[in-house]
């Protein structure tokens, strides 16, 4: 039962009551204890609320509708998908009928809240640490991702239909799609940047990792960082030490996910074919 | 906060004689890096296999840049507007794996058995093997060299400073999806056409047409799983290093003393994750699964690669065939049919069976169950 193996010998002393986001709230009080491992607290509670909620309309609308549409595919909820408005609805929050839009709009507001709510929820616990609030700035850029692409970019766009159909395989097709879509997302250097990042960041964790672990499994009981340090230093000639890694690892992280919100952004709204966009580069030189 | 440190008489590095190679440089301190991290740079171990890595990563760029170079100067063209592109290609397929060019008159002329060929001076010149998917053979073999020295060098600095090889192992990882993409792969098909070319926008070019070629990447479960690494290990990333940010002022980061014995910094750090998600790392596990998930990012990804024209030919056939996804009917697709199936457009018909008419309507699905089921 991972997590659940009771608490950790240390626990109590750092379960400070009253350490609220907002303490208007007239549940705080009433919201404002542990059960089991979680901090439950209002914003977990709205939070779970709007994951259920959301969940299950997911589950209803992909599994009454889908398998109707594609008989064949059957009970797979990996087919399953819910369609955003068809792209004659514009913005509007009432598209024909609940199959049409109308599951997509509402699952998508409360994914939205249960997300939202999950960014304050990390806020209260890192006020009840009194610890820093890296973790819920992480959060938030990733929450920016889903952000840009189902609100922002529609908003910009004029219409709910360019946010991706929710579903395993559908949102898959969705990437496939818009990358056709803009000629060659290839050449979009947003995205260029991004995936390197992406890469650079699983270099980092894969670096990082494994740098600890090969100084704490070693069959000496010696666990010092100068092994470590001077071990990059002499691969590489250099060490970020244990503070810097954290530092870029942090960075690097967001600046992934910030990137690829800018190269989504800017697709269809500032940017329509990525291939041809480069003629920016060549027009530079004289002919 | 507890910090453990053996004394220096504890340490017991293998003697600097038993690892080949010699230190080179001094410490020096560059203020620049104070607000990245440790302002020490060098000295550096300077060691035969750290030295191959070098030496051979300098052919490979050598031979990827001279041909490039050449058609350029050749052509009038600019080395700065054309770096995107600057690169060797791999021979066309029916150049075999040796990238010999085999025209057929000639050898009927000079009575040379098809398969044979010495190297000759007229090779080397603009035309020659060298310049038609020679170069690009040398680069990926001078590439790979490069890559095992450097493998190399990770295991012998490892074992110098008594540290278990797990770089060695993740580099292995990094390695195998190389491998995959640019040696396994390619002989399986026999073919380096297969194999991105050495440039950045070829490679890019690459990616595009490697997924349409095997009938779309993204229906891949391989592919899918090393993006969920890719992605998952950012994650992790990101969490890692901003619980340990957010710590830092409690001493979180001197994680091999955390690990001893922990201090209130990663006692919070513990408890954040506890509290938010039920479940808590400590220390030490954070990093194994860091580890594992990187690895499992690329893994996965050479995985999906081998699979690719050799056990697979069309992921698109083989998810519509799992029941992962349906063939979209013309209704569902609208006017975007052609957007959403440019990539499956397969040719013609084949037969399908009254059941599965429906769905074989779009432009992209015809002859999409030809075995009538």
């Amino acid at each position: 039962m991972l997590g659940f193996t009771g608490a950790l010998p240390f626990e109590g002393k750092y379960q400070v009551h009253r350490r609220y986001l907002l303490p208007v709230n007239p549940l705080s009080d009433a919201l404002d204890f542990w059960l089991g491992p979680f901090y439950v607290g209002v914003w977990g509670a709205l939070s779970i609320l709007f994951s259920f909620v959301g969940a299950f309309t997911w589950i209803y609308a992909g599994a009454l509708w889908y398998p109707s549409r594609a008989h064949h595919i059957g009970l797979n909820p990996i087919a399953w998908y819910v369609p955003p408005p068809g792209p004659d609805s514009g913005l509007s929050l009432a598209p024909p009928t609940m199959y049409q839009g109308g599951f997509w709009l509402l699952i998508v507001l409360f994914a939205t809240l249960a997300f939202l709510f999950w960014l304050a929820r990390e806020v209260e616990i890192c006020k009840i640490l009194q610890m820093g609030y890296h973790v819920p700035v992480t959060y938030a850029t990733a929450f920016s991702a889903w952000f840009v692409l189902q609100i922002i970019r529609p908003l910009i766009l004029g219409r709910w239909n360019e946010g991706f159909a929710l579903g395993i395989t559908a949102h898959l097709d969705w990437v496939s799609n818009v990358g056709y879509r803009y000629l060659n997302f290839y050449y979009n250097p947003f995205h260029a940047l991004a995936i390197a990042l992406f890469f650079f960041s699983t270099m980092l964790l894969a670096m990082h990792g494994s740098a600890i672990l090969s100084a704490v499994s070693r069959k000496r009981s010696v666990r010092d960082v100068d092994t470590i340090n001077v071990f990059w230093r002499d691969l590489i000639g250099y060490s970020i030490g244990e503070i810097g890694i954290h530092k870029i690892a942090f960075y690097f992280a967001i600046a992934a996910v910030l990137l690829s919100d800018l190269c989504i952004l800017f697709s269809g709204w500032l940017v329509q074919d990525w291939v041809s966009w480069w003629s920016f580069w060549v027009n530079l030189f004289p002919h | 906060m507890a910090v453990i440190r053996q004394p220096e008489s504890a340490l017991i590095p293998i003697p600097a004689s038993t690892t080949p190679g010699f230190q080179f440089g001094r410490p020096r301190y560059l203020r620049i890096l104070e607000e990245l991290g440790d302002t020490q740079v060098g000295p550096i171990w300077v060691g035969p296999w750290g030295f191959a890595a070098v030496v051979f990563f300098a052919i490979g760029l050598g031979f990827n840049l001279i041909p490039g170079l050449t058609y350029a100067i050749q052509r009038g063209g600019n080395f700065i507007r054309d770096f995107n592109s600057l690169g060797v290609e791999p021979p066309p397929q029916s150049a075999g794996l040796l990238g010999i060019q085999t025209n057929l008159h000639q050898v009927a002329d000079t009575n040379v058995p098809i398969g044979s060929h010495m190297l000759s001076a007229s090779d080397l010149t603009a035309g020659g093997w060298l310049f038609n998917g020679g170069a690009y053979i040398l680069v990926t073999l001078f590439v790979s060299l490069s890559i095992l020295s450097w493998m190399a060098n990770t295991y012998v600095m490892a074992r110098k400073g008594r540290l278990h090889p797990y770089l060695f192992w993740g580099l292995a990882s990094a390695a195998f999806l190389y491998f995959a993409i640019y040696v396994i792969h390619p002989l399986t098909v026999r073919s380096w056409a297969d194999a991105p070319p050495w440039s950045l926008q070829g490679h890019l070019d690459w990616a595009n047409s490697y997924s349409v070629k095997y009938g779309n990447f993204y229906y891949n479960p391989f592919h899918m799983l090393s993006i969920i690494g890719l992605l998952g290990a950012t994650m992790l990333l990101g969490m890692h290093g901003a619980t340990i940010m957010a710590t830092s002022k409690e001493g979180s980061h001197h994680e091999e003393d955390e690990i001893n014995e922990a201090g209130s910094g990663t006692h919070k750090s513990q408890l954040f994750w506890r509290w938010t998600m039920g479940f808590n790392a400590n220390a030490r596990t954070i990093h194994t699964w860091s580890f594992y998930f990187a690895t499992f990012a690329v893994i996965s990804g050479g995985l999906g690669v081998l699979f690719s024209g050799t056990l697979v030919g069309n992921w698109y056939y083989w998810a519509v065939e799992h029941s992962l996804t349906a063939c979209p009917t013309l209704a569902e697709v609208g006017g975007r049919a052609h957007a959403i199936l440019a990539p499956y457009q397969f040719g013609a018909a084949a037969g399908h069976s009254a059941a599965s008419y429906e769905y074989a309507q779009g432009p992209g699905c015809s002859g999409l169950y030809p075995n009538g089921h």
